[in-house]
């Protein structure tokens, strides 16, 4: 699984776990905090198959 | 033991002849050559007996050929009929060739099997035809073909509509084999209609030609006195005089016999010769007399002004030294017109104000300090009073600020902290998506080194008795996507909840500290892990506090009212 993505010009890198927030969104625990990854994301629908 | 015949030929070698007992008629008990005298069908003496050829089968001599004695008679016993016999065809005989046909020769041919396999035989040819039916001749042919029986099927009455029967062409045009009388029938009238002219009759050329058509026309005669003929030019030219020329052209033509008279003194009148042009002008080939020629008078008389002459500027005027003189304009902008009394200024009670000396204006004639009577007996005066300010005294009319007067001139600095950002108001929202209930973008420049927000927030849930969650996010934009979660308030799970929901941030310069951001909890008073949140103070930011619910309804969860507050 990838363990980097870039969301608007920024890499992070994940450091942490995965929390389902909603049906279209997770917390994503990385190097620069734990982000909101929606479904609008391209690392989305990766992450939400795990 | 061989066997020799009655020629003395021998045959065979080897052979072995047993007796009636089975046992070999050889002495020596069933070793080696018999010996002994020969019998039966043999005579003479073992080992070499003769063979009694009439013993038995007499014919021996008679059935068979000896071959080493009559080749040629075995031969020419056999007949033509024998070898045809025996080779079951004639073979070819190369006295008889036309008679000889090769197999390859019949490839072309029919067996009389196969040829009554593929073909009708021509004894009954009516067997193969009446095994033709009507519809296979239609379907072969493609159309049904004439009925000599029938002609009226083929050739329908619809069929020939379009035709003409031998009655109606006979009515209905002339046969070609009377033209003349087709022609006969067309009369003059006919004629002329289809023509749409009267066509020329030779028998009457005048008719056709009358004398109203040749009135534009000009008879020979006529002609003949009118114009020119085309054959004699020269005597055209010759009638034509001078003046006609003239008269035609609009002027006197040029007379190669005398130029002069065509150019006269008086077309000349405006031109100059050649010497007195010499005498009154510079020739272009000497420019430098011409200008030396010309004088400052005769400048000065051209131009018709003095022109400035860089060694006298003080006769010339240039605009700098116009500068202290007024253009009319600048004057009458600047200057107040002189005043005419009543005209451009007014009287005072009919009197002029111009001129020297003291105008009295008479009034009620009291002065500051003389009026007497009662105050209170002027009433609009007294009402006008009550309404102004007393004297301000510090701290006792007017209050201070932090201790410090109002009173005087200047300003009073009041210290800034906390300044307060906003105080705003959120949605309370209804369904389980994760969705904004208030934002506030907080200015890039806003946020420098060791300052500290303030966040003070007041959760309310109204309805529903499921688990409510508010968070707070900071993004670059205004959306969820892509943001930074700083704070997860205490879920709520009953209705008519209440939360106060606070957190402090502090910015060392590049992060944001922020309390443990997934610890679901309403304050931070209390110790927990820090988080790092990046944070440029010079970009735009917005704050934003969402709230979730677990179910879509009836559940309503909102940030009522948010302060936030910072700390310099």
């Amino acid at each position: 699984m990838t363990n980097i993505f870039t969301h608007n010009d920024i890499e992070y890198i994940i450091t942490g776990p995965i929390e389902v927030v909603s049906d279209t969104q997770l917390h994503v625990e990385t190097d620069k905090g734990i982000i909101l990854v929606d479904n609008t994301m391209d690392i989305y629908q990766e992450l939400v198959s795990k | 033991m061989q066997i020799v015949d009655k020629d003395g030929n021998i045959f065979g070698n080897g052979l072995e002849v047993t007796g009636p007992d089975g046992k070999p008629k050889t002495t020596g008990g069933g070793g080696g050559s018999p010996t002994g005298p020969a019998g039966g069908d043999l005579f003479g003496t073992y080992p070499n007996p003769g063979v009694v050829w009439t013993n038995g089968i007499p014919t021996y001599d008679l059935q068979y050929y000896p071959l080493s004695l009559n080749p040629a008679g075995y031969l020419t016993s056999l007949t033509a009929l024998d070898i045809t016999t025996a080779l079951g065809y004639t073979p070819y005989s190369n006295t008889n060739p036309a008679g000889y046909i090769d197999s390859s020769a019949l490839l072309p041919y029919l067996t009389a099997v196969t040829a009554a396999s593929t073909y009708y035989p021509l004894t009954n040819p009516n067997a193969y035809i009446s095994g033709i039916t009507g519809s296979m001749v239609t379907t072969a042919l493609g159309y049904t073909p004439y009925n000599s029986t029938n002609p009226s099927n083929y050739i329908t009455s619809a069929a020939l509509t379009p035709y003409l029967t031998s009655a109606s062409a006979a009515l209905t045009y002339y046969p070609l084999s009377n033209p003349s009388g087709y022609i006969n029938s067309i009369s003059s009238s006919d004629v002329i209609t289809a023509l749409g002219f009267t066509p020329y009759n030779s028998t009457n050329p005048a008719g056709y030609i009358d004398v109203s058509a040749l009135s534009p026309y000009l008879k020979s005669s006529v002609a003949a006195s009118t114009y020119y003929p085309l054959t004699n030019p020269s005597n055209y030219i010759s009638d034509i005089t001078g003046s006609m020329v003239t008269t035609a052209l609009g002027y006197v033509p040029y007379d190669s016999a005398n130029p002069d008279a065509y150019i006269t003194a008086d077309a000349l009148t405006p031109y100059l010769t050649i010497a007195d042009a010499e005498v009154k002008y510079y020739p272009v080939t000497n420019p430098s007399s011409y200008i030396s020629g010309i004088t400052s008078a005769d400048v000065t008389t051209a131009l018709g002004y003095i022109p400035y002459s860089n060694s006298n500027p003080a006769g010339y005027i240039t605009s700098s030294a116009l500068g202290p003189y007024l253009t009319a304009a600048t004057a009458s902008s600047t200057y107040q017109t002189i005043l005419v009394s009543s005209i451009n200024i007014k009287t005072i009670n009919g009197s002029s104000v111009l001129g020297s000396g003291d105008l009295t204006v008479s009034g009620s004639g009291a002065t500051w300090g003389g009026i007497t009577g009662t105050l209170s007996n002027q009433t609009d005066l007294q009402s006008a009073l009550n309404d102004k300010q007393d004297t301000l005294v510090s701290g006792t009319s007017i209050k201070t600020v932090n201790g410090n007067t109002l009173l005087g001139s200047g300003d009073v600095t009041i210290n800034g902290n906390p300044k307060t950002l906003t105080s705003m108001v959120g949605s309370n929202l209804i369904g389980t998506a994760n969705q904004i209930s208030a934002s506030y973008r907080i200015a890039g420049g806003t946020i420098a080194t060791n300052n500290s927000i303030y966040i003070r927030n007041v959760l309310t849930k109204s309805a529903g008795s499921t688990a409510s969650t508010a968070r707070m996010y900071i993004n670059t934009s205004n959306s969820l996507t892509g943001a930074t979660l700083l704070a997860t308030a205490g879920s709520m799970t009953g209705a008519t909840y209440i939360q106060r929901f606070e957190r402090n941030f502090y910015f060392d310069g590049t992060n944001l500290y922020v309390y443990n951001p997934s610890n679901a909890i309403s304050t931070d008073l209390t110790s927990g892990t820090l988080t790092s949140v990046a944070f440029n103070p010079a970009n735009d930011y917005f704050l934003i506090f969402a709230v979730q619910n677990s179910t879509t309804t009836p559940d309503n969860l909102g940030h009522k009212r948010v302060i936030i507050q910072l700390y310099d």
